[in-house]
């Protein structure tokens, strides 16, 4: 049995409401909130969160490659799957492959994945993630939402659903596109990609039909992953599925996740389902792919680690400065020096990976790591360790409003991690009434700057907050 | 630690002093040129008498140049020194060993920094290429760390603590308003610093030192030369050092209430020194009062108050200029501002001049023994500087 294994969601901590974005540009508001990137989140830091809370899953079955899909990669050149299979803690000789350009990544990253469980490759992780971005004061603004969504993917008894077929319809037209240069997304009119778009989902769904002798009545749940909310379900509706079988983010708390869109709606799916059901998931993007899911008895204890956050509400005027669509000033500091590509290199582990050093003499833990303990004095005596996973508490904090920083004031948490260790680290997604001496943190993957074309990825500290699942 | 020291060996018999100030007319030549004179006219010598050099600077210059070029001194040694904001005196302790090993009987020491034409707010400091994941964290807001942890580990309220810390910025601005030569000069309402501008919570503006330019100088001798220029030398009894292996960020033993530095380099000098009860006998202190809480600090790694008391000690006024024992009597870090490489020489200034009964409207009656300490770095990872100087042998 070949399928998916596990599967974790992550969805930045930040909401605005389609009112407030309304409230700028005037005309109508729609209903409900999507969710916003923090300043410091873009698709390979929401990828690396979401994957990282597979956590002993990745452990127990070592993926033997990591594929990452997502239109707004945040290189033009340069693989994101590299930094995650890093930030994983996973060899060098794990396959690394980025698929981008088109919503339907999203399903040829977990079409190639399953190929390569098929291949007795191993299991193979796929995380899909997007910050999309459409022009203020456009219809789409209000809609492109920011999550990620990480699945790994291999076969045996752990298999939560299988996955039965899969079928694909190219369609070549102008529908949702971005040039080279495009820093919005371009979207012709809807009833165009409604009457277009339809015709590709019809084939594609009834190929997949056909070559695994089903009938759409006889499918639990229908997922017709378009490129907006409203034609999602317009495609569902055409294509003839019911409305008790249509599966879509209904109250619209997210938005449209980009490429990470369908694979939350598959999680969602999944989460509700029972087993033995099936799952007909319609990707569209330049034509379709389907896929057909039927999930096994681990579907039903099958539990989600990562906490989902019902989010903060911000404003518009945050959200313009945090997707840099406002040129602010800096204040009288200097800017973020470029960071030095060799030093990058020789601190990779401890960057990405978040590993500091024990000492074997006397096991007191450090980080950054060291080669001599202050400790016991001893040099050249360290292994790794890694401070992921590990419980975490705020000895003392400040509030500085000094620092550069696109949403100051920044905190700074000098944290106590399990193990004995410390660093001062930034706390991220929370404000200065959310941290005081004991707050216990957990690490975030973000983005601390951008400098000479360097993105600085690095751990920051985020309170950890009681678990609460999106509905 | 056991460490001989220089006890009197050496004495400083001239010194200069810059107003600290935003000198937007002056540059850092400028600024050497006069406080270096100033020392030279003092001691009653000329530069052609000093044998060797040392200047002090943490960015405004690179070399000894730094020093020869404006003075045109002739082809004599220089040596450029830089321990963060410890700078200054490190120059100093340099020169006073090289003078009492005899190598020199004239060094010149001067500390200088110009800080006002980088158009930054706040201090900056160059810093060398790295992998750039380092916090970004401010100075004012590294040293404010040291107050939620203070506060929590005696159970000061938060408002209880905000107004302890202010008490020290006002204490040490109302010094600062005797001083003609401070940057501010002007008492400051309790009520307007608890109010200021938040820089780094619980800081606000007025809990951080003055940026300013300037510089300082001093003229350094052996102490049996001394007589030749001037009845009235301050010697030197103990110059001590401490370098932290960054214990603080790397274990969970600190907890941010000390600063360990200051304790094993106030263990040193007390012991050069011969001193036994810092408390009793230090008759004034120029310490290291970058933002509020770390004066507080220091009060209490320096073994002027009881660990936990320092606070009580503000309120009932132990370091104000009347009090048992002053404080930063010529306004401090806080109100003389803070040139960073000159600060160390401008601490040593101020002793020299109530030792020597100049130090106008904030004269101390008759001190006799004084020290000066200054600090470089962060709290969990610093240099800790101490001098004890005196009037008299001992």
């Amino acid at each position: 049995m070949q399928g998916i294994i596990a599967y974790e969601v992550y969805l930045p901590h930040h909401r605005i409401s389609k009112k407030e974005v309304a409230g700028f540009h005037g005309g109508y508001a729609g209903k409900g909130t999507k969710s916003v990137a923090h300043y410091d989140e873009d698709s390979l830091t929401m990828a690396v969160n979401a994957s990282q809370a597979l956590g002993d899953v990745i452990e127990k079955n070592q993926p033997g490659a990591v594929y990452f899909a997502s239109t707004t990669s945040p290189y033009q050149e340069k693989l994101c799957s590299v930094t995650l299979a890093k930030a994983l803690h996973l060899p060098a000789n794990t396959g690394t492959i980025d698929y981008g350009n088109s919503l339907r990544a999203a399903t040829n990253a977990i079409r190639a994945g399953m190929n390569a469980v098929e291949a007795r490759k191993g299991s193979i992780l796929v995380s899909l993630a997007d910050r999309r971005l459409a022009k203020p004061k456009s219809p789409l603004e209000a809609e492109m939402g920011a999550g990620a969504v990480s699945f790994l993917l291999g076969e045996g008894e752990d298999v939560l659903a299988e996955l039965i077929g899969s079928s694909q319809v190219a369609g070549e037209q102008m529908s949702q596109w971005r040039t080279a240069q495009d820093q919005f997304l371009r979207q012709w009119e809807d009833r165009f990609i409604a009457h277009s778009v339809s015709d590709a989902v019809l084939q594609c769904a009834h190929e997949l039909l056909n070559s695994t002798n089903r009938s759409l009545e006889s499918i639990d749940t229908v997922i017709v992953a378009g490129p907006t909310e409203k034609l999602s379900i317009t495609l569902a509706k055409q294509i003839g599925a019911k409305e008790e079988q249509i599966n879509y983010i209904g109250d619209a708390s997210i938005g449209h996740l980009g490429t990470a869109n369908g694979p939350y709606m598959l999680t969602k799916a999944l989460s509700e389902s029972t087993p033995g059901q099936t799952i007909l998931w319609l990707q569209a993007g330049d034509g379709c792919e389907g896929m057909l899911f039927q999930t096994t008895e681990a579907v039903s204890s099958y539990k989600q680690k990562k906490t989902l956050s019902h989010g903060t509400t911000v404003s518009y005027s945050d959200y313009l400065r945090w997707y840099e669509l406002l040129e602010v000033d800096e204040g009288r500091r200097p800017g973020a020096a470029t960071p030095s590509a060799p030093a990058l290199k020789r601190n990779l582990d401890q960057i990405l990976g978040l590993f500091g050093s024990e000492c074997m003499n006397c096991g007191q833990s450090y980080y950054p790591k060291q080669r001599v303990c202050v400790k016991c004095h001893v040099k050249d005596e360290m292994k790794p360790f890694s401070l992921q996973g590990k419980r975490a508490k705020v000895a003392t904090y400040t509030v500085d409003y000094l620092a550069t920083s696109v949403s100051p004031p920044t905190i700074f948490a000098v944290v106590d991690i399990e193990g004995g260790s410390r660093l001062l680290a930034q706390a991220t997604d929370c404000g200065p009434e959310e941290i005081s001496i004991g707050t216990e943190v957990e690490f975030s993957f973000r983005k601390l700057y951008e400098a000479g074309g360097i993105n600085n990825y690095f751990w920051k500290v985020v309170p950890k907050r009681g678990v609460h699942h999106e509905s | 630690m056991s460490r001989k020291g220089i006890h009197d060996k050496v004495s400083v018999v001239g010194m200069g002093c810059t107003k600290f100030s935003e000198h937007w007319d002056k540059s850092t030549d400028d600024l050497i040129i006069e406080a270096a004179h100033e020392a030279l006219n003092d001691a009653g010598i000329e530069l052609k008498d000093v044998e060797a050099a040392w200047i002090g600077t943490m960015d405004s210059g690179y070399a000894g140049m730094t020093l020869s070029g404006p003075l045109k001194s002739d082809y004599i040694p220089v040596t450029r020194v830089e321990n963060m904001c410890a700078t200054g005196s490190e120059a100093f302790r340099n020169a006073c060993y090289a003078v009492a090993a005899g190598a020199y009987d004239v060094a010149l020491v001067v500390g200088v920094e110009k800080l006002k034409d980088s158009g930054y707010s706040g201090l900056v400091m160059n810093s060398s290429p790295g992998d750039g994941t380092s916090p970004n964290i401010t100075a004012p807001a590294s040293f404010s760390l040291l107050a939620p942890a203070y506060f929590n580990r005696y159970g000061l309220e938060a408002k209880q603590g905000k107004e302890v810390l202010a008490r020290i910025a006002w204490k040490n601005h109302a010094n600062g308003a005797l001083n003609k030569k401070a940057q501010y000069q002007k008492e400051i309402p309790m009520e307007r610093i608890i109010n200021s501008p938040m820089i780094a919570a619980p800081l606000g503006v007025l809990d951080c030192s003055g940026v300013a330019d300037g510089a300082a100088a001093a003229v350094i001798v052996r102490t049996e030369d001394s007589k030749k220029y001037r009845n009235d030398p301050m010697l030197v009894k103990a110059l001590s050092i401490a370098a932290g292996p960054g214990e603080g960020m790397l274990t969970q033993d600190f907890d941010f209430t000390s600063i360990q530095e200051n304790v094993r380099a106030a263990e040193d000098a007390y012991k050069q020194a011969g001193i036994k009860n810092p408390r009793k006998e230090i008759d004034m202190a120029e310490v290291h009062d970058c933002f509020t809480p770390t004066e507080l600090v220091i009060y209490e790694d320096l073994g002027f108050s009881e660990r936990g008391e320092g606070w009580k000690d503000v309120q009932n006024g132990r370091f104000d200029l009347k009090g048992d024992l002053p404080v930063n009597p010529d306004g401090g870090l806080k109100s003389f501002g803070h040139p960073i490489g000159a600060s160390g020489l401008r601490m040593l200034y101020e002793m020299y001049l109530q030792f020597q009964g100049k130090a106008d409207k904030r004269q101390l009656d008759d001190p006799k023994i004084g020290l000066t300490h200054n600090l470089g770095g962060y709290p969990w990872q610093c240099v800790s500087f101490i001098s004890i100087v005196g009037k008299n042998l001992s």
